[in-house]
């Protein structure tokens, strides 16, 4: 892990996403900003950029591919994962084309998505 | 999970008869069977900390669930031609349950204005406020004693404050101008002139009643407030709350009562605490009325020490007489600072004179000895009682407590709330990473986890067979089998490890409800974790450290609590408490029925107990029809063997019809049981296999089974590839092997059922229990009841399913001899010792 902390932000809405990424992630050494409300992440993300942007895909507003596009147009740094309880193959493949880095399944465990911010953080521009 | 490979795959005679089609529902109700077990899995994964999940997740779990056992109660229903009607009912109970839960509908007990202790747990806190929940979570799930009692729940307390218009008023009177001694005085005022409305009152008076007549009287009572999050806050706002102590046992008294708890929620330091934000419908304030503890010694007892909160040390502070003395602090108390380690050696004792004229001369008196007594007001016995609970209760609220208690005999918990001690930052990752990397792992990757946490303590080994008293409060338990009679010792245990099971079975619920770190399934932690050896257990990781890793402690430690007691894991554990437990656990006993059932679990071990036994029947009900579906085998030993084909259960070069040569069998477990039963003949070529032979001719009794007496009347076998089924009427015992046995470990199973024999009944119970014995010591779990013997084994791999099942081939064959040949009961006895050992270090072989 770098010197400065990895910038990781979640945005779920249902809390305990973020309660319990932040519970983890948290104590691993990052530094962790979690959100209920995607317009409030998208203000977040405009002040200061984050390395990771972990979204949900179904939201009020605006939902995970939204997120997605404005992130990338923002940064094309941030790796952007989405995890979602509805993955349809249409999704994915619109997720892919917007350069989405990886898609999960809720539920998924821990270990999914550490391995998956491991390798985001391994590739070009993130690594320590 | 779908089968590996379907045993009705080719066509056979088989296919067509009815017991086929039995068959075939008994797959799919094992096939449902295991997709409930992994539905429950992920759901206590997702409790256990192991999945990321959410409110979808919670209404799409139980919809699932309800769907699986639905098909899982008719499966049942037809293979037993409805036998067991009542399940429908109990089916529809607890799915109705479940989906109001998931569906977040009040719960069935939120709109109740009293409920008594039994019914509650720290699920509850919402409802009944901290302090009744937490008192009922140390009665109903750890089974410490703490008083019994009721509580007025918050939605009494709103009907109150509702039906008076309080909250408007509190409210007006809030924002007048006026200091809070002011505002607090006239709150006060109109409270006093509300009147509790009449359905509370009739509520409160049928509970009191019922709590006098459980507590054998009109005892004086406590009546205590319970507000939400009370003893969750900060140590200076606990004491705000009111309790009122020594209240007379009538409704009037209880009531007025009530109405000082409910008047603290507004008093002056309340008020000031809470501050002009807060308003009046928050922090409601639930009530708790609680018989009083007369005690000889009361006290606290700090789980760590607050003067030293780095050290390895606790602290109990005592005095004769009743607890509250000693919270109000008025007087001097004995302070006793003891090692957490157990058997809590003390390291320090200040024992205060006896401060009265009647105690005086009894401390000045001479003991027989020729020593001063003791004045101390607790023994070292009770001391380490109380060590010991304050451990269980650290470990299951997940940090230090601060434990109110008062003892006669056993103590009593009157309170335990968190003890505010300094924060200790966590490890620094740099650091933490560096202490891993010098780390040396026991045992990585292994496993499967049932409850999360980290640990640090010695290895114990322990089996079914320890004595729980015995076992180190705070050591590592390690145990080759989850059997469910450990449970006492995942109480006293700071981590568990098993080599057997997974997060689904009985012994993983109950690490959780005990929240003891649990990693199970590891396949071989007996061996690579060495008794008395220091280890760190980081369940997460499924990593042990050689060890105390100081740095994971401190890690563990410094957990939030903001998940933990999150709204979606409270639903999630009131959900699996209707699914998961198993309350129905033998079979043989006589409230193993349908209308027992009370969780979805129960349902679905009745019903795969009640579908075995339809199965086993179905060759003697139909033994007519059968004649022409089976083929005799040919075998070498006079055993008479029949078999039914399912499907592969033939080599393809098999003829169609005739005898079938035993080398022409393809059932695997079929093959293997036989090898068991003609091993005398390959020991003889395999000096180094410690057969039957080698073991009996020790006995200096030679038997020549090859010769023995006729196997009377036929046998069955049902088999496909990975399957079999085998009735043996062998001598004068019936023995049923059911075994399923294929790539797939999760699908494995081995039933067997040893039962009969002619020998008088404490002989017969003798070599049942020495069965029994043999049995456990084969991966098995073995119930007992008198001569009759039930032992399944589970989610074996092939190498241990062949093994296992030529042993028991063995056993069977050798257990017929026993009435018709062995009269010495010392040789029998001898035989299955040597049997026990032989098998001990044939498992020592091949695990080493």
């Amino acid at each position: 892990m770098s010197e400065t902390n990895m910038r990781l932000l979640v945005v779920d809405d249902e809390p305990i996403v973020g309660k319990r990424l932040k519970q983890v992630f948290g104590k691993i050494g990052f530094a962790i900003e979690t959100y209920t409300d995607s317009v409030a992440a998208l203000a977040a993300m405009a002040e200061k950029p984050f390395d990771i942007v972990v979204t949900d895909l179904k939201m009020e507003g605006i939902d995970g591919i939204e997120v997605l596009k404005r992130v990338r147009a923002m940064n094309p740094e941030t790796r952007v994962i989405i995890i979602t309880g509805y993955a349809s193959p249409d999704t994915a493949e619109l997720a892919d084309r917007e350069g989405v880095f990886a898609f999960l399944a809720k539920p998924f465990r821990l270990d999914e998505l550490k391995q998956v911010i491991y390798r985001a953080m391994e590739t070009d521009g993130l690594k320590a | 999970m779908a089968f590996p490979s379907n045993p009705f795959s080719s066509a056979t005679k088989a296919d067509h008869s009815s017991f086929a089609a039995s068959f075939r529902l008994f797959r799919r109700l094992l096939t449902l069977n295991n997709a409930v077990l992994e539905k429950i899995g992920r759901m206590e994964g997702a409790l256990a900390g192991e999945y990321v999940f959410d409110r979808k997740f919670l209404s799409e779990a139980v919809a699932g669930l309800n769907e699986l056992v639905r098909e899982v109660v008719s499966c049942l229903g037809s293979l037993t031609s409805n036998r067991y009607l009542v399940l429908y009912d109990r089916y529809e109970e607890i799915a109705g349950k479940l989906s109001g839960l998931a569906l977040e509908y009040a719960g069935p007990y939120d709109s109740h204005r009293t409920l008594t202790y039994d019914l509650l747990n720290s699920d509850f806190e919402e409802l009944v406020g901290g302090k009744n929940a937490t008192l009922s979570e140390i009665r109903n799930r750890l089974h410490l004693r703490t008083p019994d009692g009721f509580a007025i729940t918050v939605a009494a307390y709103r009907e109150f404050m509702e039906a008076n218009d309080l909250f408007a008023r509190i409210d007006a009177i809030r924002v007048a101008p006026g200091s809070s001694r002011k505002h607090s005085e006239r709150i006060a005022g109109s409270l006093r002139q509300a009147r509790f409305p009449e359905q509370l009152v009739a509520a409160v008076q049928d509970e009191l009643a019922q709590l006098l007549k459980r507590a054998g009287g009109a005892v004086p009572l406590a009546v205590r407030s319970s507000g939400m999050g009370e003893d969750a806050v900060t140590r200076s706002f606990a004491g705000q709350f009111h309790s009122v102590l020594e209240v007379r046992p009538d409704l009037s008294s209880v009531l007025d009562a009530y109405r000082r708890v409910i008047g603290s929620r507004f008093s002056v330091a309340a008020l000031e605490y809470l501050g002009s934000t807060t308003g009046s419908r928050e922090v409601p304030m639930a009530a708790g009325v609680q018989p009083m503890i007369t005690s000889r010694v009361a006290g606290v007892t700090y789980s760590r020490d607050p003067e030293a909160p780095e050290k390895n040390q606790l602290l109990i502070t005592s005095l004769r007489g009743a607890a509250h003395d000693l919270v109000s602090g008025h007087r001097q108390a004995d302070r006793f600072v003891m090692s957490r380690t157990w058997p809590f050696p003390p390291l320090t004792s200040e024992i205060v004179m006896p401060d009265s004229f009647l105690a005086a001369r009894e401390a000045f008196d001479l003991l027989p000895s020729g020593l001063r007594r003791g004045s101390a007001t607790l023994s070292p016995k009770e001391l380490s009682r109380l060590a010991e609970q304050a451990l269980l209760l650290e470990k299951t609220f997940g940090e230090p407590q601060d434990i109110e208690w008062a003892l006669e005999d056993e103590p009593v918990i009157l309170q335990s709330r968190p003890l505010s001690l300094p924060a200790k930052p966590p490890p620094l990752p740099g650091e933490l990473a560096a202490e891993l990397a010098a780390a040396i792992p026991l045992m990585s990757g292994k496993g499967q986890v049932a409850h999360l946490g980290i640990a640090a303590g010695r290895v114990v080994h322990v089996d079914q067979n320890t004595d729980p008293e015995q076992f180190p409060v705070g050591a590592i338990a390690v145990a080759r089998f989850p059997s469910p009679q450990l449970s006492p010792i995942v109480w006293r245990a700071a981590a568990i490890i098993t080599e057997i099971g997974g997060p689904t079975g009985h012994l993983a619920t109950i690490a959780r409800e005990y929240r003891t770190p649990a990693l199970f399934g590891t396949g071989e932690a007996v061996k690579l974790l060495a008794e008395g050896a220091e280890v760190t257990v980081d369940v997460e990781n499924k990593q042990v450290y050689q060890g105390i890793i100081a740095g994971l402690v401190r890690l563990h430690d410094a957990e939030q609590d903001d998940y933990r007691s999150s709204q979606e894991l409270r639903i999630l554990r009131r959900i699996l408490r209707w699914v998961a437990p198993i309350t129905l656990a033998d079979p043989t006993s006589v409230d193993f029925k349908a209308e027992n059932c009370q969780t979805f679990h129960d349902i679905l071990r009745f019903a795969h107990e009640k579908a075995i036994d339809a199965l086993i029947h179905f060759h003697a009900e139909q033994s007519d029809s059968q004649e022409e579906l089976s083929r005799p085998v040919q075998l070498p030993i006079p055993l008479k063997l029949r078999v039914i084909d399912l499907g592969s259960g033939f080599k393809p070069e098999a003829p169609s019809s005739g005898a079938i040569a035993m080398e022409m069998l393809n059932s695997r477990p079929l093959i293997a049981i036989l090898q068991g039963f003609l091993k005398e003949d390959q020991a003889a070529r395999e000096p180094v296999v410690l057969g039957l032979r080698d073991i009996l001719s020790g006995i200096g009794k030679p038997l020549a089974l090859l010769t023995g007496p006729a196997y009377p009347g036929d046998n069955l076998g049902i088999i496909a590839e990975h399957y079999c089924n085998l009735c043996l009427r062998l001598g004068y015992h019936l023995n049923v092997v059911d075994a399923y046995m294929s790539p797939d470990p999760d699908n494995n199973y081995i039933y067997f059922r040893f039962a009969g024999g002619m020998a008088e009944k404490a002989k017969r119970e003798w070599r049942a229990r020495l069965i029994s014995a043999i049995l456990s010591g084969l991966y098995f779990k073995v119930e007992r009841t008198g001569d009759l013997v039930i032992a399944k084994a589970r989610n074996l791999d092939v190498p241990r399913m062949e093994r296992v099942l030529v042993r028991l081939g063995e056993l069977i064959s050798f257990t017929r001899q026993l009435d018709v040949r062995m009269r010495d009961e010392a040789a029998i006895e001898e035989f299955f010792q040597r049997f026990l050992v032989s098998i001990r270090q044939e498992q020592a072989g091949e695990e080493g």
